[in-house]
């Protein structure tokens, strides 16, 4: 059965925006805001599934 | 793919919905040196437009067992960002089956490449150098790999692309076929207009290094074992006054099959 079909250029921001403000806690429970540590620098944010299953 | 990334000045974040624990004990095992931000509860991945609210149906249609941890789950995808923050490119899968190698993406994304992840192999003419690599040197299935070729031909001479008038031979890399592999189009720099004083014919070359991405996945089920990725690389190389032979150079690359993180493959692989 074949999934029904879906736009995934349509999923979340758009190429040429601005990467939203994210901040959220890291691994060691650190705040991390995303783009004052990316301090200038080119950035890769990929979201994923849970790293436990 | 983290220290390429670090190498190359690319910070790299990783969002998930699991809790600072999670991600801790992950990290540790693993020993993942980048972000993993927790978006617990997964307000962030909504706020985003993220979330996947058909996952319960498309895990139906792949025969997943129903679960209450299948809420809240974002397509699995990849923004590439400039330096100032600005999405310069995007990727969302349809499933989770099929995932970027970190260094594939970053060539693709960032035209930064990192040779040798995979096994590299080299073909040395006097006039043309191949070199190819992949991204890794393992595959899980629906991983999406990536092949690179690269070919450094020496000053004064030039390859062909395309269109090319009759008799010459332009640039194409052939993969020998293999059960579940799927491949994609080959990406190459646009060759430019070329011509020689004396002939009507008008020919789209490329000249010094160029690289070639070919983006590719093993879709048989877990467990179809080891594969060797045999690419034939055909070009003919001229300068303005000689031309050569055409070339085919037969590259080998061996890939080795690996389970999902956290899964193992099913017995009969242990045997292969």
């Amino acid at each position: 059965m074949p999934l029904p079909s879906r736009d995934f250029g349509a999923i979340g921001p758009n190429e040429g925006e601005h990467f939203p403000d994210v901040v959220l806690p890291d691994q060691a429970g650190h705040a991390v805001n995303l783009h004052e540590a990316r301090t200038g620098r080119k950035a890769i944010v990929v979201f994923h599934r849970s790293a436990e299953w | 793919m983290s220290p390429a990334l670090t190498a190359n000045g690319v910070a790299l974040f990783a969002i998930s919905y699991d809790t600072v624990a999670i991600l801790s004990a992950f990290a540790e095992t693993h020993g993942i040196g980048y972000s993993l931000l927790s978006d617990e509860g997964s307000l962030v991945m909504r706020r985003l437009g993220l979330i996947n609210e058909r996952v319960q149906e498309d895990h139906a249609v792949y025969g997943i067992a129903s679960s209450s941890r299948h809420v809240n789950l974002p397509y699995p995808g990849v923004f590439v960002l400039d330096e100032t923050g600005r999405i310069i490119h995007k990727r969302f899968h349809e499933s989770y089956r099929e995932r970027d190698t970190g260094a594939g993406l970053i060539a693709e994304t960032l035209g930064i490449f990192v040779g040798g992840c995979g096994g590299e192999v080299a073909a040395d003419g006097d006039t043309v150098r191949v070199r190819a690599w992949l991204d890794s040197p393992t595959y899980c299935a629906f991983q999406r790999l990536h092949l690179t070729v690269e070919l450094a031909v020496a000053p004064g001479s030039h390859i062909y692309g395309e269109p090319i008038p009759p008799g010459y031979v332009p640039l194409s890399v052939d993969v020998a076929p293999i059960d579940g592999l799927e491949l994609r189009p080959m990406h190459w720099p646009s060759p430019h207009p070329f011509s020689v004083d004396g002939l009507a014919e008008k020919f789209w070359v490329h000249e010094g290094t160029i690289r070639g991405v070919l983006p590719f996945a093993f879709t048989a089920p877990p467990g179809a074992g080891d594969q060797v990725l045999q690419a034939t690389v055909r070009y003919q190389a001229c300068s303005t006054s000689t031309c050569l032979p055409p070339e085919g150079v037969r590259l080998e690359m061996s890939v080795k099959e690996t389970a999902l993180v956290g899964r193992s493959l099913p017995a009969k692989a242990s045997t292969v």
